[in-house]
């Protein structure tokens, strides 16, 4: 049984701990909040909040900016109380947020230049259009551009005052399969840049490609954190491989070192287990000469480790 | 920082469609028909004083009026609606600071326009200069600020851009006819002038019409403007939202 809200990969809180939250508490009239959600993020790392809609994710990260008041708990960005000192921890961070637009008519340029707040050079900005590809869309107006467009400005403003916090609320959500690998490529660069991310996500395939940790939320809570690998190995469930096979008796292969059970069905064998067994299996099937074509292997996903921990999947 | 973000408001409020037409547009071509309608002879029904000298001082209040009901509920109700004001407050531009910058974007175009009325009406239609100069400019920048904390306080009350817009709309053309920007008041029926009197704008046109004919504050017009004013800030302080 996986630990809840646990604490791994060498992550405890320390002096490189850039954000803190304890027991935080977001009181709706209606509907979920946030009912004390504990987490805290490392300087460098892409740190990933996974859960279905509504799960209080986006409540988190906007108590974290200092854009919503929480009903209760500990929260510390920097060092500092964003209910407090807002205005001076919102010049360290940048922020992509969910559902917030820019004006139809404000132009590429000009959205550079106004959230730059004075305190980038022309070239710095000439620089930050080139890297994001906007130099050509330079005088071109928001209401204008294409999805992925959009979200490039979106990121190059929140990197345009050289934030030692980014923020990204569901950054690829609307993006097609392309465009999302695209952007995963950029957030990548974002934290080898220096800067450490915080990526609010409803995909279970971005969290795990992207994320060094990740907390899964679940009802305004925290119900897992770990690096993705490890709560996958934890409470993912095991793996399985799957291939047809017209012999009759396929118990044999029960004998074999991780092979955990055995099924056969309308001609397919399914064998689950753990650790390289699937390695094991496909050797004993090559050394009889049995070759099938659809040998297939299942890892478990941080969808199987939500569905273990919550007993739903992500989309309901 | 503040300028860079009134600079970019104000190319935006040269963009939008309801700042050049209710606020450039509509009082320029209405100003200009009448003016073309009656003599440039003092009149009693027009309070004794020309055309040009009755109307142009009601029409600034118009394009006042328009940037405060219409234009500024409508750009802040949209704003607030597709997330832009929380987009700027999370990098550090507050709400506030976006009214400011609006509102000072409003002071020009009633600047720019009221000159271009100015200069029409001197140029062709006999208008007097101001009894005095600074007491229209005070009365202007007075009504200026009034309406667009109104503007504010509707966008705060109403819930979206469509909303406020029918509301604004609704509230400017239910007044302009009969607070001076159609028939002289003078000849309006006593019913009209009673409503006129109950909503802001009629007084407006009574702090700018005095201070051009006699350089004096008109004092019932200037008590309204005030109490408008500090209720419009008590509204949108307790109630404007920015998501």
């Amino acid at each position: 049984m996986l630990a809840t809200r646990k604490t791994s990969g060498g992550t405890s809180r320390t002096a490189d701990t850039v954000i803190e939250v304890v027991g935080l508490r977001k009181d709706y009239g209606k509907g979920t909040g946030v009912e004390g959600l504990d987490m805290h993020v490392v300087r460098g790392e892409i740190f990933g909040l996974l859960g279905p809609n509504g799960a209080g994710k986006t409540t988190t990260v906007e108590c974290l900016q200092g854009l919503r008041k929480p009903s209760g708990g500990k929260v510390r960005v920097l060092g500092l109380d964003p209910d407090v000192g807002g205005d001076e921890l919102r010049r360290r961070i940048g922020s992509q947020l969910q559902s917030a637009a820019l004006p139809d008519r404000l132009r590429v340029g000009e959205a550079l230049t106004l959230f730059a707040r004075g305190g980038a050079k022309p070239d710095e900005l000439g620089e930050l259009a080139g890297r994001w590809e906007l130099r050509e869309l330079w005088r071109r107006p928001f209401g204008k551009l294409s999805g992925g467009q959009q979200q490039r400005l979106f990121i190059a403003l929140a990197l345009i005052n050289r934030p030692e916090i980014v923020f990204f609320d569901e950054l690829t959500t609307g993006l097609d399969p392309h465009a999302r690998r695209k952007t995963w490529d950029l957030v990548r660069r974002v934290r080898d840049d220096g800067a450490t991310v915080v990526l609010v996500t409803h995909f279970m395939e971005e969290a795990q490609t992207l994320c060094d940790r990740v907390a899964i939320v679940d009802k305004g809570r925290v119900v897992a954190t770990g690096r993705p690998d490890e709560l996958v190995d934890q409470g993912g469930g095991e793996n399985r491989v799957t291939f047809t096979w017209p012999e009759a008796d396929p118990g044999w292969l029960a004998t074999l070192p991780g092979v955990r059970r055995v099924s056969m069905a309308e001609g397919v064998v399914e064998l689950t287990g753990s650790g390289p067994f699937a390695v094991r299996v496909a050797a004993a099937l090559a050394i009889r000469g049995i070759e099938p074509g659809d040998f297939r292997t299942y890892h478990p996903t941080l969808e199987d480790v939500f569905l273990t921990l919550t007993g739903r999947d992500l989309w309901n | 920082m503040f300028i860079q973000l009134a600079w970019t408001e104000a190319k935006l409020s040269l963009r939008e469609p309801t700042v050049a037409i209710f606020a450039l547009a509509f009082p320029l071509i209405l100003l200009y028909l009448l003016l073309n309608s009656f003599s440039t002879q003092p009149d009693p029904d027009f309070s004794g004083v020309n055309t040009a000298d009755y109307y142009v001082p009601a029409y600034i209040a118009g394009t006042i009026a328009a940037l405060g009901l219409i234009t500024i509920p409508v750009h802040l109700a949209a704003y607030r609606e597709r997330g832009v004001l929380k987009r700027l407050r999370a990098s550090g531009i507050s709400p506030g600071s976006v009214i400011v910058a609006q509102t000072f974007v409003s002071a020009f175009v009633v600047g720019a326009s009221g000159t271009v009325m100015m200069v029409l009406a001197r140029a062709s239609y006999e208008l007097s200069s101001p009894a005095s100069w600074s007491a229209v400019a005070g009365g202007t920048l007075l009504t200026t600020v009034t309406f667009c904390a109104l503007g504010v306080a509707l966008a705060s009350l109403l819930g979206s851009a469509r909303g406020a817009q029918a509301i604004g709309l609704l509230l400017f053309f239910g007044m302009f006819f009969i607070s001076g920007g159609g028939p002289p008041r003078e000849i309006l029926p006593e019913g009209a002038t009673l409503v006129a009197d109950a909503f802001p704008f009629a007084h407006a046109v009574d702090v700018l019409q005095q201070a051009w004919w006699t350089g004096g504050w008109d004092a019932t017009g200037l008590a309204v403007q005030t109490a408008v004013l500090l209720g419009s800030v008590w509204v949108a302080v307790r109630r404007l939202r920015y998501v």
